[in-house]
């Protein structure tokens, strides 16, 4: 689904206009950015967990070269997927 | 800080960044939560734009939900160490020093701080100390924010780069030995360096030395030579005589050298004002020069017999040069005897055509008659 269905069916839903569903999805995602920038995890229910993971710096060899390489500690964003959806996904 | 945000919290957030209700706001997370959770379950993938895609694949364990965060979120979030870049590790770095450096950086409680000359210094035990900013240590000090912890690592990771990757060895005892060596090896180079220097230096001014004492000594020499040869001159002034009748050249050769024999050099020193030795006007002053300039002794038979030599080559050349000068003469005067003959041959044959003339006129009155 992308960004504009996923805006439409929220607006028909809410009864909203496309304006304030883009305001508010803008609102979350600058959310997300500021939490995440402070290595926060934000939780959503039946979701899962969106969380900013830091990893320190680590020697690697370069498969192209053959070289040892220093990379730089970063911070990623992780999602972690929570245990309703999974077994929503995977029903067995 | 790592801190979970629930869902009521986000709400909050979510209200106050949009500027709407709680109440729409979690309306809105509901259902957008809703629906995202919805499309995953179908199996299906979700954008959301500014925040990034979900998409739901096969692992290990099942299907499961990857998150690719959208660029712009990724760079923020990852903003403090953005200005790294992969670096190529040096040989002598081992894991052992990076284990140890990981040590340093993950405890900084076992830190001892102290402080000098205003700048806090970080001393860990058995290592180097390790400077660092007075924030640092308010925040080693004081429980420290994330962003803190975050920025204190950015810089204490800037410092470890440079230590690891240019000199990898502040840290480590086996590579301070090695700095140690390089060190000894620079300073041993530029020792070598300056001693060559100095020898080159030392030898080129002793040759220039050299060449100016060798200088200084042929110029000495020199002026001694030309100093003595004034001397002689002086000692010896030119000697003049006079061509007369009774004083001719050899009358002069053998007054003032002992022999008639030596005439040849008195016209030799002579011979740039007067070319020919046999026709010098009486009057003229001569030149006489000194025995030791052409060699003349006349107790030596080699001389004379040099002498005459000599005599001889001056007549040749006297000759020639006379010969020269009458060739050029008689040149002159041949054309001349040449236009003369050809004149009188006109006269002849215009009085042999007179005579033709008479004989025939005086034949045709002969018949006439």
């Amino acid at each position: 689904m992308l960004h504009k269905e996923l805006v439409e069916k929220l607006s028909k839903s809410l009864n909203r206009d496309k304006r304030d569903i883009n305001k508010l999805l803008e609102a979350l995602s600058n959310i997300v950015v500021e939490r995440c920038s402070e290595l926060d995890s934000i939780s959503v229910p039946r979701l899962g967990t969106i969380e900013a993971v830091k990893h320190n710096e680590s020697v690697e060899i370069d498969n192209n070269t053959g070289k040892r390489m220093l990379l730089p500690p970063r911070v990623e964003m992780k999602f972690t997927t929570s245990n309703v959806l999974k077994k929503r996904l995977n029903p067995q | 800080m790592k801190e979970t945000i629930a869902f009521p919290q986000l709400v909050e957030l979510v209200a106050q960044k949009a500027s709407t209700t709680e109440r729409m706001s979690e309306l809105f997370l509901q259902e957008l939560f809703a629906v995202v959770t919805q499309v995953l379950a179908d199996g299906e993938s979700v954008t959301i734009k500014g925040l990034g895609s979900f998409k739901v694949k096969n692992g290990e364990d099942g299907k499961d939900v990857i998150f690719t965060p959208d660029k712009a979120i990724a760079e923020t979030v990852n903003a403090p160490f953005a200005q790294f870049e992969p670096v190529e590790l040096c040989d002598g770095v081992t894991d052992e020093m990076l284990s140890k450096i990981d040590a340093a950086m993950e405890t900084p409680k076992e830190q001892n701080i102290q402080k000098s000359q205003g700048v806090d210094t970080i001393i860990e035990q058995g290592q180097e100390p390790v400077t660092s900013t007075p924030e640092v240590t308010e925040v080693s000090q004081h429980a420290p924010s994330q962003s803190q912890v975050l920025n204190e690592e950015k810089q204490t990771l800037s410092s470890l780069q440079q230590t690891n990757v240019q000199e990898p060895t502040q840290h480590d005892s086996e590579l301070t030995d090695e700095t140690t060596n390089r060190s000894h090896t620079r300073w041993l180079l530029a020792a070598a360096v300056a001693i060559a220097l100095i020898a080159a230096w030392y030898f080129f001014t002793h040759r220039s030395k050299e060449r100016i004492d060798k200088a200084i000594e042929t110029t000495q020499i020199a002026k001694s030579d030309t100093s003595a040869k004034t001397q002689e001159t002086k000692a010896k002034p030119i000697v003049t005589d006079t061509i007369s009748g009774n004083n001719v050249l050899f009358t002069m050769a053998k007054k003032h050298y002992g022999d008639q024999a030596f005439w040849v050099y008195i016209a030799r020193e002579n011979q740039a004002q007067y070319p020919d030795y046999r026709k010098i006007p009486a009057g003229t002053v001569l030149v006489i020069p000194p025995a030791e300039k052409y060699g003349i002794n006349s107790d030596s038979k080699q001389s004379l017999k040099q002498a005459g030599i000599e005599a001889m080559k001056l007549y040749k050349e006297v000759q020639a040069a006379e010969k020269n000068a009458t060739s050029q003469d008689s040149t002159s005067t041949i054309s001349s005897k040449k236009i003369t003959t050809m004149k009188q041959s006109h006269r002849r044959s215009n009085s042999k055509k007179h005579y033709r003339h008479y004989r025939s006129s005086r034949n045709r009155y002969h018949r006439h008659r």
